[in-house]
């Protein structure tokens, strides 16, 4: 199911406060940039209401400011090669 | 790392891709993720299998999988950069249909055959038709993406055994401009400066190069330059709105074909004003003059050769006159004052200033033309051949330069020089142990010949290695009819399947990049080596392995008597000996596997990062430059006109064709559509249309609309204001998408010098569908 990069910009002055809320939900991995605001974000989730409910609560997160889609890719869950 | 966190590590990489092209400067800690997960794998270095660049990655391995890529720091091409295709790259080696076996069509049908058995039949198949029609009725068709050895054996196997000059590659289709415009104002290919010129220029001219889609790693190096030098500028000269014109300082648009009165002028103005280096011109340059109406090919047997007339300064500076800004204005629609502008911005005695240019100027039936005319501007100034002041031409393909150019996989070259010199076959026969009289004096068929010497019955036996013509031919619906006649014989060597390997007689599964060992050669003469990785799948077998064992097959055991393990670097020692000597010393095998490339000419241990300047080269005479490829030691001023295109629009085609590609997909997308992310991203191919055109014919952004031109048509959903703006009066599709084949509706007209197709122009209708 749905594996996806994107590029975070948090609302100024809230990115301590965007990286903790982040890291906090399941299925999210956050990379923050070393010298500039952006935040990398890869969400992965395994199934379609996961993936729904996911993006609810990104939408909601009151210190992100935008979220860029980058990457993305429907995963089957067949097994490993 | 399993596949799920592989795809995790991809998505990442490409996020962190695309901030870098925003923000040049960023950085990021190791991800964590990486750390975890690849844990036990062990790096390995290559470069990239997409395009030119050449960009330098690591891969890791675990298992015999590739598991994950980064840009390798240690390479001087990216920097530890890389773009969004490189990142995935990987991925194209695991799409789900693999050719793993090889398969026979028998009674219509393709059915799997051992690998050996397949070999044999090709072998007996050459050898019946060499003894039914003559041996220039086999051919070989291969590519800029063949490893360096693959081309190398592929020329001795046809030039120096069977003695055939039937050798061609679709390099011919997007670089052979580039040669022969090298060849023609240098005397030898490739360029005189390398990737470090974008640290050291000032201004970037682009012309007809969409860097920020085709380059983007570079074009972060030179976005990542204005940005610590604000007074950098970039100027997009081209015929379509794209990325590149997005971030540029300024876009200039300019009619199709009309770049050749633009660069006249530009010439010109130089001129007018003083502003031309005359101690330079004095020394190292001398003026030229060619035939004019020169035609387009479009006939069978059609044949051009040049002819150098010696030109004076005063006789060049009246021929200008034809191109005055304001005259170039009325040919090209673009404002006197931005050509005014182009020119002062080249002449400007303050500014180091590098041209870069690709498809554009190259796929043009004046394409030679337009390169020397490019060159033109920079020997006016003298910015040449030093750093940050250079012409540079970039190349599409891994090895476009490495092995179609270098190793010489067309029909009119051989290894070093070409067929036509009697020293140069004396040479190639030496090195090769074969008689010199078995290599013949003439040329055959250049790429659209030898598809229409397919179609005539001259050629009777066509063996396609590593590239798609049944989706990258222009007029593509009379080659691949012909492919299809009875008595042709046709065998591919893929990894995928493709509308090419639908035509085959036999398709061999090939070995794909890192599951063996070669080398490739990037745009800046770099040579860059990969060692075998991981085993190919089933019974796929690398290109160079597969044509050995043919030519074995046909008694030729003495010409490769290589052993599997080693043949690479044998091979690589063998070619070495063409290009021994100060101009083109290639560096040794183990250079080649211990640094991340190495840039010819090497010479005592070093490279030579800019041609023809005493001061850097050391095959150059003197205190300054030396243009040592021509006899006379100068570089050749061509003067050139202005000609219209083979195919203009009119009455009932009222709009221009462009095609092209784009970012996600490498050209026919065989490998890159098979890559869930890239795919998905772009997943089918589109017609750019300008919104007011698109106003006019009531079409909207999605509607299915109609192309025709003289040769079929084709329908494709509208795409209004997303990746690109053609001008108004012009189209733009890319070529990606085998499921709607552009080159059904090109032109095969082709540059009369270096018989290169213009896929840029052709005259179509557009109605909504």
């Amino acid at each position: 199911m749905p594996i996806k990069s994107y590029i975070v910009h948090p609302v100024p002055g809230w990115r301590n406060e965007l990286i903790a809320a982040l890291s906090g939900l399941p299925g999210c991995q956050v990379t923050p940039a070393e010298n500039n605001p952006i935040v990398i974000l890869v969400t992965d989730s395994h199934s379609e209401s996961e993936e729904t409910e996911l993006e609810d609560k990104l939408q909601s997160l009151p210190y992100l400011q935008s979220l860029a889609l980058v990457a993305g890719h429907m995963e089957t869950d067949e097994p490993d090669e | 790392m399993n596949r799920r966190e592989l795809i995790q590590q991809m998505a990442l990489s490409a996020a962190v891709a695309a901030a870098r092209g925003v923000f040049p400067e960023i950085t990021f800690a190791a991800p964590a993720v990486e750390d975890a997960a690849l844990r036990g794998a062990s790096w390995k270095k290559t470069p990239c299998r997409f395009c030119g660049v050449g960009c330098g990655l690591l891969v890791a391995i675990q298992d015999n999988r590739a598991v994950a890529v980064k840009g390798d720091p240690a390479s001087s091409v990216n920097k530890g950069l890389c773009c969004v295709k490189g990142y995935h790259s990987v991925l194209a080696l695991y799409g789900k249909d693999r050719l793993t076996t090889a398969q026979v069509r028998r009674n219509g049908k393709l059915v799997t055959v051992p690998m050996a058995e397949a070999l044999d039949l090709i072998a007996s198949k050459m050898k019946e038709t060499i003894a039914k029609t003559g041996k220039d009725s086999v051919a070989i068709y291969g590519s800029g993406q063949w490893t360096i050895p693959d081309g190398y054996v592929a020329s001795k196997f046809f030039k120096g055994c069977l003695g055939t000059n039937n050798v061609e590659a679709n390099a011919r289709l997007c670089m052979a401009t580039a040669v022969s415009g090298f060849l023609s104002s240098f005397g030898l290919d490739e360029p005189m400066g390398c990737y470090e010129d974008i640290d050291h220029a000032d201004a970037f001219i682009l012309w007809g190069n969409n860097m920020a889609e085709m380059h983007p790693v570079l074009f972060s190096r030179m976005l990542d330059r204005r940005l610590a030098n604000p007074e950098v500028k970039i100027i997009d000269v081209a015929t379509r709105s794209t990325r590149t014109s997005m971030a540029a300082d300024r876009s200039i648009l300019f009619r199709p074909q009309s770049d050749l009165a633009i660069a006249n002028a530009i010439c010109y103005e130089i001129i007018r004003n003083g502003w031309h280096n005359k101690a330079f011109l004095d020394r190292h340059v001398s003026l030229h003059q060619g035939k004019t109406n020169i035609g387009y090919g479009l006939e069978d047997n059609f044949v051009f050769e040049d002819q150098a007339k010696d030109l004076t300064f005063d006789a060049y500076k009246k021929m200008l006159e034809d191109y005055t800004p304001a005259k170039a204005e009325r040919i090209s629609g673009v404002p006197a004052k931005d050509i005014q502008y182009l020119a002062w911005l080249y002449a400007d005695p303050a500014r180091k200033v590098t041209s870069f240019w690709c498809m554009g100027p190259n796929q043009h039936s004046r394409g030679t033309w337009m390169n020397n005319l490019i060159y033109n501007i920079h020997l006016l100034t003298g910015k040449i051949a030093s750093p940050g002041n250079n012409p540079f031409s970039l190349t599409g393909q891994p090895s476009a330069c490495g092995t179609v150019r270098e190793v010489g996989t067309l029909t009119n070259r051989l290894p070093h020089g070409v067929v036509t010199s009697a020293e140069d076959r004396k040479l190639a026969a030496e090195i090769w142990g074969v008689p010199a009289e078995r290599i013949p004096a003439k040329p055959t068929f250049h790429t659209v010949e030898m598809f229409r010497a397919l179609d005539r019955g001259q050629i009777r036996f066509l063996w396609i290695q590593v590239t798609n013509p049944m989706v990258s031919m222009p007029k593509l619906r009379r080659y691949r009819d012909a492919a299809k006649k009875e008595d042709r014989f046709i065998v591919v060597s893929d990894v995928y399947p493709t509308p090419t390997t639908e035509i085959a007689d036999v398709i061999l599964p090939s070995a794909m990049w890192i599951e063996r060992e070669g080398m490739f050669g990037n745009s800046e003469r770099r040579t860059q080596h990969f060692e075998q990785m991981l085993k190919p799948p089933g019974e796929a077998m690398s290109d160079t392995w597969q044509l050995i064992e043919v030519a074995r097959r046909m008694g030729f055991g003495k010409q490769f008597p290589w052993k599997p393990e080693n043949h690479i670097e044998e091979i690589w020692k063998e070619y070495g000996r063409f290009h021994a000597g100060a101009k083109h010393n290639m560096a040794s095998y183990s250079d080649l596997r211990s640094r991340p490339g190495v840039m010819w000419p090497y010479v005592n241990g070093k490279e030579t990062k800019w041609r023809y300047n005493a001061r850097y080269d050391p095959a150059a005479k003197g205190d300054s430059f030396d243009f040592y490829g021509k006899p006379d030691h100068k570089a050749w001023l061509w003067f050139r006109p202005y000609e219209p295109a083979a195919e203009e629009p009119d009455k009932n085609y009222p709009f221009w064709l462009n095609t092209g590609r784009v970012l996600e997909h490498w050209h026919t997308g065989s490998m890159t559509r098979r890559i869930p992310v890239l795919n998905r991203a772009m997943p089918h191919s589109y017609v750019e249309l300008h919104p007011e055109d698109a106003k006019a014919l009531g079409i909207r952004d999605g509607d299915r609309v109609k192309l025709t031109s003289r040769r079929g048509s084709l329908v494709l959903p509208a795409s209004i204001d997303k990746r690109g703006r053609p001008a108004r009066g012009a189209v733009f599709v890319p070529f990606f998408d085998e499921s709607m084949l552009i080159n059904e509706l090109t032109l095969d007209s082709f540059c009369p010098i270096s018989k290169e197709p213009d896929y840029k122009k052709c005259a179509i209708k557009v109605e909504k569908a």
